[in-house]
């Protein structure tokens, strides 16, 4: 009896002091952890448009994002507002579907899914719209980019996932990214509205060669959870820029 | 058993992944690139490392019962502990790394020696064979990473070795390498020339 109240006690303490120590480094690395974070988040709109970032330090990358980038705010009718700031909105992930809330607060009132934050970006012209959802296993995050047309897909990327290795987190990979690319060869250029100026958005097709079809890419082989929930989210997201990109074409 | 057994055995006749046959996993995973690789043994010297030293310091007062829970706890923790310092200092190279450091609680290299080595030696003696064997893991590792990274992308950390002339004139990296199978076969190799070098066989 006594050796196993030792035990407990032995296996209390060892829990206690191994979780202080945890708490203490993780709340002092805190402030470096988020503002990686955020140098992330910047590199991976500018990786969108097809910038090279590998080679940048941080304050060159600021620079760049600068130089390139222009945070604006719509609301859902998709008029441009420029009295709020993309800064003051407030990502917040829906657990369910992964879709990210926008929630902004103002004079007491506060206002979901009424802002949406979007990037403008002046070289090459075009729009950068962030987007997220669930894949199998995980909230996949990135940024997807519209051209000049407002209907050209530039590139996708994701900045976060935690799908399988080898098959979901292919996402990730060149081969997938360089599909949503313009002037590949062999390769039509993506467009996510139709002639009739409906959003069609791009699918995710695991069957069939989809070199020649404007809407749709070419899935992942063994990760069907994760190209369906690409598609999905993909098209969910966009539908909230639709007003705004059909008004600015 | 000789100071110098301790740490010679690890890095050739005993070595945890070329005689031992553990840690394959990340061995695997994580040598797409000599960078990966580095700082995985990195992350892997500090915590079997660390883990040696603290399981022998209260070897003593650690409960029979519970010991392997008291391990896993120390382990993890430790492991924790690395993961948010790369999160801090290197953000990049840790969301490659993605889950492997994570695992690396699961990688049987650390428990096995905390388990069977630290319990019943001497703080000195648990450092070396912790460092050791980190050295004996990261040697192959970087050694396989070498191969991929040079085979797979023409280039030895991050730095392209072949002209792009040599890409125009036909050449192409070889995609087998950067997949599972490549360093399978990379480890296979290693291990056959090995063993022909020891003269060990499997009984």
């Amino acid at each position: 009896m006594l050796e196993k109240i030792k035990s407990i006690q032995f296996v209390m303490i060892v829990s206690f002091v191994s979780s202080l120590l945890l708490a203490f480094v993780a709340m002092s690395l805190k402030p470096s952890i988020d503002k990686n974070i955020i140098l992330d988040k910047k590199q991976s709109i500018l990786k969108s448009i097809d910038i090279d970032v590998s080679n940048l330090s941080n304050i060159e990358l600021d620079e760049k994002y600068d130089l390139h980038i222009q945070e604006m705010v719509i609301d859902k009718d998709g008029n441009l507002i420029d009295d709020v700031k993309l800064s003051d909105i407030v990502w917040i992930e829906n657990k369910s579907n992964g879709s990210t809330n926008y929630v902004f607060e103002a004079d007491g009132n506060t206002y979901t899914n009424d802002f949406f934050p979007i990037y403008k970006t002046s070289k090459p012209n075009g729009y950068i719209i962030p987007i997220s959802g669930k894949g199998l296993w995980s909230t996949m995050k990135g940024y997807f980019a519209v051209g000049e047309d407002k209907n050209t897909t530039l590139g996708i990327v994701f900045y976060e996932h935690g799908e399988t290795p080898g098959l979901g987190a292919e996402v990730d990979k060149v081969w997938f990214q360089e599909q949503f690319k313009i002037n590949i060869d062999d390769k039509v250029d993506k467009k996510i509205f139709n002639s009739e100026n409906e959003l069609v958005s791009i699918y995710v097709n695991k069957k069939k060669q989809t070199n020649k079809k404007s809407h749709e890419v070419d899935g992942i082989t063994g990760a069907t959870v994760t190209s369906d929930g690409v598609t999905k989210f993909l098209k969910r997201d966009l539908e909230r820029y639709k007003n705004f990109l059909i008004r600015q074409r | 058993m000789l100071r110098n057994k301790i740490f010679t055995d690890p890095l050739m006749d005993n070595n945890p992944i070329t005689r031992q046959v553990l840690g394959i996993c990340s061995a695997l995973a994580v040598t797409v690139k000599v960078e990966l690789a580095v700082v995985m043994t990195l992350a892997l010297t500090f915590v079997l490392t660390m883990s040696n030293v603290i399981v022998s310091t209260f070897r003593k007062q650690i409960p029979h019962n519970v010991r392997i829970i008291i391990q896993l706890v120390i382990i993890s923790s430790l492991v924790a502990l690395a993961d948010l310092v790369l999160k801090g200092f290197m953000y990049s190279v840790s969301k490659e790394l993605s889950v492997f450091v994570a695992l690396i609680i699961t990688n049987c290299i650390v428990l096995g020696r905390a388990d069977t080595f630290a319990m019943n030696n001497n703080v000195k003696d648990s450092f070396i064979d912790g460092f050791a064997n980190s050295l004996g893991y990261g040697i192959i590792l970087i050694l396989v990473a070498i191969f991929r990274e040079f085979l797979g992308s023409g280039a030895i950390y991050g730095i392209s070795l072949f002209p792009e002339s040599f890409y125009k004139s036909g050449y192409i990296d070889n995609g087998l390498m950067l997949l599972a199978p490549g360093a399978f076969i990379i480890l296979g190799l290693i291990i056959w020339l090995q063993r022909t070098y020891t003269g060990f066989v499997e009984e």
